[in-house]
């Protein structure tokens, strides 16, 4: 309800900055796994190495399968 | 390639380039290639700068920790420790200035100081550290003069970190660029003397499932204090008080020793390097302290200590040995020094290392881990995951110890894991670690699921591919 909202709303109306306690992850990890279900296909992350290193942890813990993704 | 090799398993890199960074122990004489960058493409094992600099100063527990970058450098960093604290969790959580678009066309500054002040204003933290990302470093946003300026309106520390990650793809700059942070917090303000007392300082201890409060008690039954760790259950007060200690005690070398280094020119205080994985290592570390406050009283209380634990360990550890020796194993690192105890610590169960290999050991931790190995064990720096399938299988290993990305890489190939690394949850230091240890060890290199594993199925060979 809009009055509700209002009435919540912080004094100064201010929208939120920070971003506490994540529940999403990045943009290239929903392209990684999709890529990866292609068979013999190998993703390539035109990145910093800590990218690729993370989503090939991501995706290890996710899957519990080896997984190797390039940076 | 070498074409002189004349061993049988002659250890050969998958891509040529990478040769230089294998080497077999007790052959080579040239020196291992390492504490460098990654070879591009080659799916290394290693992690990011801004990865370095999280895991050393994570543990800093009532410290807000902001990301300034994408959500997804804070969400893959989001509690990657098994730190425990005693008192507040609020490093626990995780705080990111979430870039978009936008602010990658427009500049970042003004939501980072945003963001820092609305940390500040609901949790109140004693300090703030700002950590840089390949992003907020690319666009060239002055984090920096952004923290001063938010410290100056608040009157509480925030300290920049600057691990952009595309500086290095190696996690030691990124330990260092953590320690300048650190440095930059325990310097006294100017006048303030800080008191020297007898007690010691931890650093590169981050109480991995309350392995520092094991040292602690040890340390107490020696009659010594802790000061403070760096940085496994600190507090922002507490490592201010870090200059009065007068010992440093450097376990984890990789991220510690330039600040242990510093501490020394700056405040005087000698350090040591000790650890305690496995019971050898952490007897004789325990001595050499003792040694350090040469008082007979503490020696004499050291002994005690060692004797009673030694005793009481002893026959669990015969147990495992006896199930153990012979046993093939294979260790991949993230730092040399651990490594290495975990070398004297599985050679103490009777089991063989033949292969050995860290992610950021540089030439002469490289060089003092090829003097311990046995000949013809393979030595690898900044492995990629096909040569260690690649080693693990010609090596005929029985079982790994590393980190998580190995663990399903060994599993696999039908070889027992141990993990070892830095988010793990069972202590594995001191005397009781020693034990749990060892029995990790065991059952999962004597699990019976192997020899299901090894029989060859009907229509192949087990390890194809």
């Amino acid at each position: 309800m809009p009055g509700e909202a209002a009435v919540q709303a912080p004094a100064r109306c201010r929208v939120k900055e920070v971003n506490e306690n994540q529940c999403n992850m990045c943009m290239p990890i929903g392209g990684v796994v999709a890529f990866k279900g292609i068979e013999n296909a190998m993703v390539l992350v035109h990145g910093s190495q800590g990218c690729s290193t993370y989503m090939r942890l991501a995706n290890v813990e996710h899957f519990n399968e080896p997984v190797d993704i390039a940076s | 390639m070498e074409e002189s090799c004349t061993l049988v398993n002659a250890a050969t890199a998958c891509i040529a380039e990478r040769q230089d960074s294998i080497q077999t122990a007790g052959t080579g004489r040239t020196r291992i290639h390492c504490a460098d960058d990654s070879l591009a493409g080659s799916v290394s094992q290693r992690a990011c700068v801004f990865c370095g600099a999280r895991v050393v100063l994570n543990p800093v527990t009532d410290a807000a920790h902001l990301v300034h970058g994408p959500i997804g450098c804070a969400t893959y960093t989001m509690d990657i420790r098994g730190s425990l604290s005693s008192s507040s969790e609020l490093f626990r959580t995780s705080f990111s200035t979430d870039m978009k678009e936008r602010d990658v066309i427009f500049g970042g500054e003004k939501k980072l100081a945003a963001c820092i002040d609305e940390v500040v204003e609901k949790y109140h933290p004693p300090a703030v550290f700002v950590y840089a990302t390949c992003v907020s470093g690319m666009i060239g946003d002055d984090i920096v003069a952004v923290c001063k300026a938010a410290s100056a309106r608040h009157h509480t520390e925030v300290i920049p970190v600057e691990s952009s990650g595309f500086i290095s793809g190696n996690k030691v700059v990124g330990y260092r660029a953590a320690a300048e942070a650190l440095l930059k917090l325990i310097r006294p303000k100017d006048g303030e003397i800080v008191e020297k007392t007898r007690k010691v300082n931890f650093l590169g201890e981050y109480n991995l499932a309350g392995e520092m409060w094991l040292a602690r008690r040890y340390l107490a039954e020696m009659g010594i204090e802790i000061n403070v760790a760096f940085t496994g259950d600190s507090t922002v007060a507490a490592l201010k008080k870090a200059p009065s200690a007068c010992l440093n005690l450097v376990q984890c070398t990789g991220s510690m020793h330039w600040v242990a280094q510093n501490l020394e020119r700056t405040f005087k205080i000698p350090y040591m390097d000790v650890n305690f994985f496995g019971p050898e290592n952490t007897a004789e570390s325990l001595r050499r302290i003792a040694a350090f406050y040469n008082d007979p009283a503490i020696t004499e209380r050291t002994e005690a200590l060692i004797a009673r634990e030694m005793h009481r360990i002893r026959p669990a550890i015969e147990k495992y040995r006896g199930k153990l020796r012979g046993k093939r194993a294979a260790i991949y690192l993230g730092g040399a020094y651990k490594a290495i105890a975990i070398i004297r610590q599985l050679r103490g169960l009777g089991m063989e290392i033949v292969l050995s290999g860290t992610q950021t050991g540089n030439a002469d931790e490289y060089e003092s881990m090829s003097r311990i190995l046995s000949e013809g064990t393979i030595i690898i720096d900044d492995a990629n995951p096909a040569e260690l399938e690649k080693f693990l299988i010609a090596k005929n290993v029985d079982v790994m110890i590393g980190g998580v990305k190995e663990r399903f890489l060994a599993y696999k190939l039908g070889i027992g894991f141990v993990d070892h690394n830095h988010d793990r949850k069972d202590g594995l230091a001191g005397f009781d670690g020693a034990v749990r240890f060892a029995r990790e060890v065991y059952v999962t290199t004597c699990s019976p699921v192997w020899n299901c594993l090894r029989t060859p199925l009907s229509g192949g060979e087990i390890h194809a591919r």
